[in-house]
């Protein structure tokens, strides 16, 4: 009997509760509406803001603030952004909210990631539904391209062996990367990784017994296309306009004598030959200065010019014996030349780039390296000669024989140097004999040595990336 | 007599490891060309099967599936060099009728240059043996027999086979008691356009090889003639030509092409009395290269004589000298050279029992311009149970650096030491009626070892490295049962540089020498002809000195059935050669054909029966 008597109480209480409700013509009606998120961007670059719109079907009509819970997933990880706490809050009268997710820029080389915004279902406030779209995934492009800042490492390889390799050097030492191009493409770089020349977004590889050009994106290294027209022998690279100039030694005939040497003009944006050049047996290093393209005959003792408005052979002058690489300081142009063979007569020539004759020659009393590298702080030509390391400012009167300038009883043999105008350091490859892999050494300006990796076989040469 | 003693001993101990198919019709007057194996003691030697139905055969082929040793092959057709025991080309030679023919500016022989069609016997000499043979013995010596027979008959043997193989052989011999005439023909072509993946080209497209082809040419002919009971005369000439495409690496375009052509011409006298024997001979040896038009021509001539007594009961001794003189007229040594090479040497053997066989040999080379080392050795053979026998030889090598060495101009080094080394070797044998089986061990170290190094662009030739060499060979050879047999040899080399002027390769093991190789051979023989399984495994080998580098292991089989029912002149034979397909390089970056197929016919016209 009790018992009944208190369920019938209860009863009472619940339906005048009801009734109270009801009758309560004061309160606004319901609030019943649905939230949604979106952004006018999916896609967003590293250091990016991206709005992230959550909205409302109706506006917050209830008097207090509303939140509204989020959920954040994807493939990113909570330090690839900034700015999403969890919750959005509505306030009273509004329909929209916006958060504001900040990428973080970081140096970090990373694969695409995606952040995904979820409205959490289960905790809205009372009178809240989730709309559509319920979610919103944005798509993370990472800013840092591997190979952007820093230097590479040609390494040319054994002959015949086609292990040809490029090693990057980033700014660190332990940012060292070997085999680049074989690691990022699915096949191997080639035979010979003779020269690298940077022109826009593109890296070309001259990989001279493969005969071709191996073309791909510098900062990413992956490969573009592969140019194996009218390539023999390919050597050196220059680019201006749109138009990569190409010396190709030509193919040795029987006697190893070279007799069809030329310079390949390639369209770079069809990568297609548009033009050929004949020049002189063994055309070698290229540059151009004033329109006009310089050519180093290696295999004799002339540097011939060639008038890029007419492909045209203008000049022909007289330098040392099997001249090599060029050096433009801004206002004076150099050339190498190597001697003869065991005859210690390297020299030093200056080129007046106006009427294509010699200005100036300075006698070695050695056979140097045909490669130079130039520091353009101090205005010093480097170059080698056995291992040993010789400077020469054209404005001093210093005797390059009598100041060497590096010595180093690790060095096995040099083949390659370079100078990183960024990290002002001088660079030099040691092939060590072709025995296996080689050594890159890193030297300050002033000749003391910060440091020395493994490179691949055979380091002959330093292509830094363009600032 | 007294002689054959020694000889039996040693053919038990050195011919059972691997079953040689017997050259049966020879009597005395056709060995000259292993003659040597009397003072050979302690070594290791393997005659290898030749097979006369298979008129494509070349040498390195038959190499490579019978010993374990390494072949350079840069391809199909194509250079092949030899290591055995972890040994450099040139350190290895091949001997004809006892003449080294490595190619002089070279100092090496190109083992796919030689048809077996040729030759009527291939035997490996295994390990250091400059005492026996001179210069260029430190890894070992492959020797090559031409012998004749009594009886007249033709034989004729056709091949063809996958990528358009093809070849002819002719023997013709002729011969009684007095005078024996053997002479072959051989006639290869192939165009070689297998398909082969390549990992340098954007996703490793499969090509087909279009610069391979060749065309090979030959012919060799002996007479023997009996002057005396006691004496005879012998004339042996050698011609080979081959005219190959070279075929490029993977990652080049190079549209190479060579003729070979090489031709030796010999003739010997030979006294053969109970006291003692006399061996004259006079040659004319001439290899020509001619690379893209490029012509490189080394004639040779040489001579010899050998003596040999048998005054002392138990004992030979053979002195004997012998007089090279060597031309090159090749474009890049900038003018001609010539040089005269001289050996002087004593054999002695002698058996203390009938089991117990010991020898020394001493030579000394002479070289103009050089100081080759004084070459002793001392061996052994003792048969100290009747199926047990216990070897060891002790010696010292030496190679005379090639003419490209000292000549090659720009880099040439005149100033060059020979290489030389220090090796001993024991083996046990065991042999059975059905069972044979045999281990090896070895140890050497050579100094001096000549490497081209760069200096600036020039490279040039150097004595830099000292290389320590030690392994392990073993064999067997088990007839199962009367149509069954099977045949094992494993070998293990170590062989690392001990110093060199690259401390990054001190203490690794040297390029394209294989720490493990395996070589199987299971053989069914009935009345109607067989089958043949052949599996060879070989380990990783580095390409490079500091071991950067390297080529994966491989497994290679090689399955052939034939019928060559007995007493019927002809037989056929079908052959399966990479019967899984493995793709394997023996040189980086070159490609070698898969799984491909053989068909062999003979027939063999006997006019007579003798």
């Amino acid at each position: 009997m009790k018992l009944q008597f208190l369920l019938f109480l209860a009863l009472i209480i619940f339906l005048w509760s009801c009734n109270d409700d009801d009758d309560d013509q004061d309160v606004p009606t319901p609030f019943s509406t649905q939230v949604s998120v979106s952004s006018a961007t999916t896609e967003a670059e590293e250091g990016a803001t991206v709005n992230i719109n959550f909205t409302l079907s109706e506006a917050n009509t209830t008097g207090t603030d509303l939140a509204v819970a989020y959920t954040v997933s994807g493939t990113a990880s909570n330090t690839d952004y900034t700015g999403a706490s969890g919750s959005i809050t509505f306030s009273e009268g509004q329909n929209t909210a916006q958060l504001e997710l900040v990428i973080t820029d970081d140096d970090a080389v990373e694969e695409i990631e995606t952040i995904t915004i979820t409205i959490e279902a289960g905790s809205l406030p009372e009178g809240l539904s989730v709309g559509s779209p319920s979610s919103i995934t944005i798509t993370i492009l990472d800013n840092d391209f591997p190979y952007a800042n820093g230097v590479f490492v040609l390494n040319e390889g054994n002959f015949g062996s086609g292990n040809g390799s490029i090693s990057f050097l980033g700014e660190s030492a332990s940012q060292l990367e070997n085999g680049i191009f074989n690691s990022v493409n699915d096949f191997n770089l080639g035979d010979i990784v003779q020269s690298m020349t940077i022109s826009g977004s593109e890296a070309y590889i001259i990989v001279n017994a493969s005969n071709k050009v191996e073309v791909v994106n510098f900062q990413t290294f992956e490969s573009v296309v592969t140019i194996t027209e009218q390539m023999a022998n390919p050597r050196h690279m220059v680019t201006r306009n749109g138009v990569g100039y190409l010396s190709n030694w030509g193919n040795f005939d029987a006697n190893f004598a070279l007799d069809q040497s030329y310079i390949a003009a390639i369209d770079l944006s069809t990568h297609s030959v548009a033009d050929t050049i004949h020049v002189g047996d063994g055309a070698d290093n290229l540059i151009i200065v004033d329109d006009k393209l310089f050519v180093s005959i290696n295999f004799g003792n002339t540097v011939e010019v060639i008038d890029l408005a007419t492909h045209s052979v203008v000049a022909s002058m007289q330098v040392g014996n099997a001249p090599g690489q060029f050096t433009w300081t801004g206002e004076e142009l150099w050339v190498i030349c190597g001697g003869t063979f065991n005859g210690n007569d390297g020299q030093l020539y200056q080129l007046d780039v106006a009427d294509y004759s010699v200005l100036r020659k300075e006698d070695l009393g050695f056979n140097p390296s045909t490669k130079t590298a130039y520091d353009p702080d101090n205005n010093n030509l480097y170059f080698y000669s056995g291992n040993t390391v010789y400077q020469f400012n054209p404005d001093l009167d210093v005797d390059p024989a009598a100041t060497p300038y590096i010595e180093n009883p690790d060095f096995v043999g040099l083949y390659g140097i370079g100078f990183d105008n960024q990290q002002d350091q001088i660079l030099l490859g040691d092939a060590v004999g072709f025995a296996g892999a080689g050594m890159v050494y890193v030297y300050s300006q002033n000749g003391t040595i910060i440091d020395s990796f493994t490179s691949g076989v055979g380091p002959n040469g330093f292509v830094i990336t363009p600032e | 007599m007294r002689r054959l003693v020694g000889t039996c001993i040693l053919n038990l101990v050195c011919l059972g490891m691997m079953a040689q198919e017997q050259v049966t019709i020879l009597d005395s007057v056709t060995i000259e060309g292993m003659r040597w194996t009397n003072y050979a003691t302690g070594l290791k030697v393997q005659p290898l099967k030749v097979k006369s139905v298979n008129a494509f055969g070349q040498l390195n082929g038959l190499l490579q599936n019978q010993a374990t040793l390494y072949l350079k092959t840069y391809g199909e057709g194509q250079l092949s060099t030899i290591n055995i025991r972890g040994t450099s080309a040139s350190q290895n030679a091949i001997f004809w009728e006892g003449i080294n023919v490595n190619i002089t500016s070279l100092g090496l022989s190109d083992f796919s240059t030689t048809p077996i069609a040729l030759s009527n016997g291939v035997a490996i000499q295994y390990g250091a043996a400059s005492s026996l043979f001179g210069s260029d013995v430190i890894g070992g010596s492959v020797h090559l027999q031409q012998t004749a027979s009594e009886g007249s008959f033709v034989n004729v043997a056709l091949s063809h086979g996958s990528f358009n193989r093809n070849a002819i052989s002719i023997t013709y011999n002729e011969g009684t008691g007095n005078w024996q005439h053997n002479t072959n023909v051989v006639h290869r072509w192939a165009s070689n356009d297998f398909t082969y993946n390549n990992p340098a080209k954007r996703g490793n497209p499969e090509e087909v090889m279009d610069h391979a082809e060749f065309f090979q040419s030959g012919i060799s002919h002996v007479s023997y003639v009996r002057l005396s009971p006691s004496s005879r005369i012998s004339a042996h000439f050698w011609y080979q030509k081959m005219d190959r495409n070279i075929q490029p690496t993977l990652t080049g375009s190079a549209r190479d092409d060579q003729v070979d052509e090489t031709s030796r011409m010999l003739f010997q006298y030979h006294l053969e009395k109970p006291t003692h024997t006399g061996n004259l001979k006079a040659a004319r040896l001439s290899d020509k290269i001619d690379f893209n038009g490029s012509i490189s021509v080394m004639p040779r001539y040489y001579l010899s004589y050998e003596h040999e007594f048998f005054h002392v009961k138990n004992l030979s001794a053979k002195v004997g000298a012998n007089w090279q003189h060597l031309k090159a007229d090749i474009e890049d040594y900038g003018g001609k050279i010539s040089e005269n090479r001289n050996d002087l040497y004593l054999l002695l053997k002698y058996n203390f029992t009938n089991n117990f066989v010991l020898s020394a040999n001493l030579r000394q080379g002479m070289v103009e311009g050089f100081d080759p080392p004084f070459t002793p050795s001392l061996g052994f053979d003792y048969r100290f149970l009747p199926k047990w026998t216990w070897s060891a030889n002790i010696s010292k090598s030496y190679r005379v650096p090639t003419l490209n060495d000292r000549y090659w101009n720009p880099g040439g080094n005149l100033l060059l030491k020979p290489e030389e080394g220090e090796h001993a070797e024991s083996s046990l044998q065991f042999s059975d009626k059905n069972f044979t089986a045999s281990l090896t061990g070895f140890l050497g170290d050579v100094k001096n070892w000549i490497i081209w190094r760069p200096e600036g662009t020039i490279w040039t030739p150097k004595n830099v490295d000292q290389v320590s060499m030690k392994g392990v060979e073993a064999s067997f050879k088990w007839n199962l049962l009367p149509w069954l047999e099977w045949e094992n040899a494993y070998a293990y080399n170590q062989t690392t540089r001990k110093k060199s002027d690259i401390i990054f390769s001190e203490g690794k093991q040297l390029e394209y020498t294989p720490y493990h190789q395996f070589r199987s051979n299971l053989g069914f023989k009935n009345s109607f002809g067989g089958i043949n399984v052949n599996g060879q495994w070989t380990d990783e080998r580095y390409t490079n000195a500091d071991n950067s580098n390297s080529l994966e292991a491989f497994l290679l089989l090689n399955a052939s059935i034939d019928f060559s029912p007995e007493n019927e002149s002809w037989s056929i034979a079908l052959s399966c050669n990479n019967v899984l397909d493995t793709d394997y390089q023996l040189m980086i970056n070159r490609a070698l054909p898969g799984r491909n197929f053989q068909i062999n016919v003979q027939y063999k016209f006997n006019f007579n029966k003798s």
